[in-house]
């Protein structure tokens, strides 16, 4: 019995391997995908499309890698760069940057007209443009949109909640879609390089149950696995948490050289050694711009990786807590930005970068050449801490803090190196990592909020506004871009006059005089722009810079080189 | 009832409340650590109004006792609150990404236990000879070393610079098979599809190995130890001296009685792995629980926070029950006690 049963289990044994050696051999094995796209008629075609892949970025196909989990692409969802670059190849913006001039240019939309003091916006669209289904996209569904993007209320909504009534977007005609905002903003149009549109007959059809009275759940649902865009990839898989699979629109409004991608995968790898190597040994075309400066100069010696460096509108500052003792004093605050030693930070920590003068990145309009950057200079630091109603035992007493992020280098680089200069007056710092969600609820009250922080501020449109209003307009206090809490009367009026300046000269000159409050203020330590690096293949051709949050990433610009 | 049976419904009715107990504890630490998760979620630009509309629609406003009572009630028709990173239902997040740690962790425990078992017999059965010394060596070679740290080697060797074998990232390279299980190695050979099997076992060796080697250290120690233990007592002289083989010895009589020991860290390493397994995730881009957890802690995504824990809760408490029953094989003597 127990001779018959090991043969019984080495009989069992071969067959398993052996049908495993034939299964091998045989032709493909890969089960295909169904992916559910659109027909001419609104309506669903089930198609199938077989995603096994020789290799990492071999075919006509890119495999580009991010860190972060992304488990929506719905295009009024978007709340971060990540986010952005997902889905911004599904559906086009109505304006883009033209990365020639760094200027804001039509592209869904080819003209625009503003009445009523700038609160009637007028958009022409552009004719002939497809959605993914076939239909052409009218005046109706930039509307549509707008409204929805309106009611959902998330992310990139927070941009115009503030201005436009929900339901206020509307159709003139077919060709004309009308923005009606409460208030005069004349940003609105460069604004609108985050607002994508969604094909609204489609997405009505897909309309579950919902929050949003009539429209239900205005299709979120739908959307977070669909794609319903004219962008130039369509949805082609996605497996949860591991990868999303772009796949050529063929009728694209903007058309196709003939090398373009036919696929994009957008795979997740969180870990940076694992980056690193898919790098090297060429089973990634394209990493994101976040990771560490030693990271893209590690990449960079390697032959086969370019990493483009380019100035960045991301602006590396220390926000100074204008609320609470002793950074409430101007010049106490006037010493700390003294006694840095900026040219470390910028030489040897970021490797390269802008010196900052303000918070206006100088690549836009509006920003002010005439300031100097702060400079290190020990004795105007003594003098301001002569001169401010602390002594140094009375601010070592209270005992000054500096919080950041804790997987960020650069930024307990600054500390560390923040800690020495300070100590030459005298000064004690406390240098605190802290997870973002700590540092964010930190940031929500005054008393909370640290005396220094290590903050990188990005730009979501190309706008001095962004810059400005975001950090120092009083509706806006208690986020990490606003940490210095500072505002004035004189300083908010400007803002506000700002927005509803539609002349942009006359806009400019407002955005220099607020810029000149916070020279003479110092509510923060404006460091550097630092460098904006990435890295690809270079075997991938089509790189071009605009400068606003991942409009880099757009997949059709790039093409595998012969 | 049978013992069996008996053994079940204790065990279930004690379960009940450890997993009460857990998710009141879990939900009231996600909720009071500082921080400020609603607005992590909708970023730095979303107005206060957002804001609060957010709080409203997940009752943070509400005393933490009826936040609790309203989660439980919904947990218990399936719906375990909305995540603030992915937007999803965590009940659903957790469907999608469970059964890839289950796998990795599962294959990580045959490794060990395939391993392990027979190397702590070899080691017993040859004390104090190369054998013996060389498992002491990768004994504690496996439990020094940090597991993502034996991964990101394994990348470097298998999948990098020295030997291109193995695929540095992923579950899969294809597409996944058909769906029975949520487990590709089983979905792909009840499919009958061998390519697909061979590519998901490729993608899993090295995370597996990379996790399960501290594990199998343990049992490999615990497995020698025991025999050499079992090695000296009387039955064991008596076999010899009725001239049965050595192997029908050491791994039919000798081994279940040393299996004991070796059982209860397998039970807990179970467990453990299923919520620790995030580092390997990591380096791997495995697109498991594990990551999604570690991910919800640091994002304060609390909802995601209750929802893994009380997942980890229940592979404990399972494996617990499971390691429980199979004393009673190994160990007739707990048998008869409870009946």
């Amino acid at each position: 019995m127990a001779s018959s049963r090991r043969q019984f289990l080495k009989s069992a044994g071969a067959g398993v391997i052996a049908a495993s050696v034939a299964g091998c051999t045989s032709d493909g094995g890969g089960s295909e995908t169904t992916t559910t796209t659109e027909d001419g008629n609104g309506g669903d075609t089930d198609t199938t499309t077989n995603t096994s892949t020789s290799g990492g970025g071999g075919e006509n196909e890119m495999i580009y890698l991010h860190d972060n989990l992304i488990d929506s692409v719905d295009p009024a969802r978007h709340t971060d760069f990540q986010t952005t670059v997902a889905s911004m190849n599904f559906y086009d913006q109505v304006v883009t940057i033209d990365p020639e001039t760094g200027k804001v240019k039509g592209n869904l939309v080819t003209e625009y007209n503003t009445k009523n003091d700038g609160k009637k916006w007028n958009l022409t669209i552009r004719e002939g443009v497809p959605f993914h289904s076939g239909r052409t996209m009218e005046a109706s569904d930039v509307a549509y949109s707008m409204n929805r993007t309106l009611a959902v209320g998330q992310g990139i909504a927070s941009i115009w909640q503030s201005i436009m009534e929900k339901g206020s977007a509307k159709a003139v005609d077919g060709k004309t879609a009308q923005f009606n905002t409460t208030t005069p903003y004349a940003p609105l149009f460069a604004s609108l390089v985050q607002f994508m549109v969604v094909n609204g007959k489609r997405v009505k059809e897909n309309e579950e149950s919902g929050d949003y009275g009539d429209h239900g759940d205005y299709g979120k649902a739908f959307l977070e696995k669909h794609s319903a865009g004219t962008g130039a990839y369509k949805l082609g898989a996605w497996k949860s948490g591991d990868e999303i699979v772009y796949e050529k629109f063929d009728d694209y409004w903007q058309g196709w050289e003939d090398n373009n991608f036919d696929r994009v995968r957008f795979q997740l790898v969180p870990e940076v050694s694992t980056v690193k190597q898919l790098m090297k040994q060429g089973e990634a075309d394209m990493i994101n711009p976040y990771h560490g400066t030693s990271t893209y100069l590690e990449l960079k010696k390697e032959d086969n990786i370019v990493v483009p460096e380019e100035t960045s509108p991301r602006l590396f500052n220390l926000p100074m807590n204008t609320r609470r003792e002793p950074t409430d004093d101007v010049n106490v605050r006037k010493a700390l930005a003294h006694a840095i030693d900026y040219q470390t930070i910028v030489n040897d920590i970021f490797k390269g970068g802008t010196r900052a003068n303000g918070p206006v990145p100088p690549t836009l309009p509006g920003h002010n050449d005439d300031i100097e950057p702060v400079k290190q200079d020990l004795e105007k630091a003594q003098a301001a801490l002569d001169k401010s109603d602390y002594s140094v035992d009375e601010i070592n007493n209270i005992g000054l803090t500096y919080d950041y992020l804790s997987n960020v280098s650069t930024e307990k680089k600054v500390g560390l190196l923040l800690q020495q200069n300070l100590s030459e007056l005298g000064l004690d710092l406390e240098v605190k990592p802290e997870s973002w969600a700590t540092l964010s609820g930190n940031f929500q009250k005054p008393d909370t909020t640290a005396h220094l922080s290590g903050i990188f501020v990005g730009m979501q449109f190309p706008s001095a506004d962004q810059a400005l209003y975001l950090a120092h307009h009083p509706s806006a206090m208690g986020t990490y871009i606003s940490g210095s809490w500072f505002t004035t009367d004189e300083l908010t009026s400007i803002l506000e006059e700002a927005r509803k300046t539609i002349d942009p000269e006359e806009r400019r000159q407002l955005y220099y005089e607020a810029q000149e409050i916070l020279a003479d203020a110092y509510p923060c330590v404006y460091l550097l722009f630092p460098p904006y690096r990435m890295a690809y293949n270079d075997s991938i051709g089509g790189w071009k810079y605009y400068g606003i949050s991942g409009m880099q990433f757009q997949w059709r610009n790039f093409y595998r080189k012969q | 009832m049978s013992s069996f049976g008996r053994l079940i419904a204790r065990r279930l009715f004690h379960a009940v409340f450890v997993l009460l107990g857990l998710s009141v504890l879990i939900f009231s630490i996600s909720r009071v650590i500082p921080g400020a998760p609603v607005r992590l979620a909708l970023g730095p630009t979303a107005s206060q109004e957002q804001v609060m509309k957010v709080r409203r629609e997940m009752k943070l406003d509400e005393p933490i006792y009826i936040q609790y009572f309203a989660w439980l009630q919904d947990a218990l028709h399936g719906d375990w609150g909305q995540s603030l990173v992915t937007g999803n239902n965590v009940f659903y997040d957790i469907v999608q990404r469970f059964p890839a740690t289950l796998e990795l962790v599962l294959v990580a425990m045959i490794f060990a236990v395939g391993v392990g078992v027979p190397a702590g017999v070899i080691a017993a059965t040859h004390e104090h000879r190369w054998q013996d010394h060389f498992s002491r060596l990768s004994a504690l070679f496996g439990v020094s070393m940090p597991r993502f740290w034996i991964a990101i080697v394994f990348q470097i060797v298998f999948a990098g610079a020295v030997f291109s074998l193995l695929p540095l990232r992923g579950r899969i390279a294809g597409a996944p098979p058909p769906t029975v299980t949520h487990l590709y190695l089983v979905d792909s050979l009840l499919a009958l599809q061998f390519g697909t099997f061979i590519d998901a076992l490729t993608h899993i060796v090295m995370p597996a190995i990379a996790l399960g080697v501290a594990t199998l250290a343990q049992v490999m120690r615990l497995v020698r130890s025991d025999m050499i233990e079992e090695g000296a007592k009387n039955y064991v002289t008596a076999e010899k001296a009725f001239g049965l083989p050595g192997n029908l010895i050491n791994y039919k009589y000798k081994l279940k009685n040393a299996f004991t020991s070796a059982l209860t860290i397998i039970g807990l390493e179970f467990g453990f792995l299923i919520g620790n397994a995030f580092l390997v995730e990591l380096v791997f881009a495995w697109p498991g629980m594990a990551r999604y957890g570690v991910n919800a802690i640091v994002k304060q995504d609390f909802n995601a926070i209750v929802g893994v824990t009380i997942v980890v809760g229940l592979a404990f408490v399972t494996t617990n029950l499971v390691v429980d029953l199979m004393y009673g094989y190994f160990d007739p003597r707990g048998r008869i006690q409870e009946n």
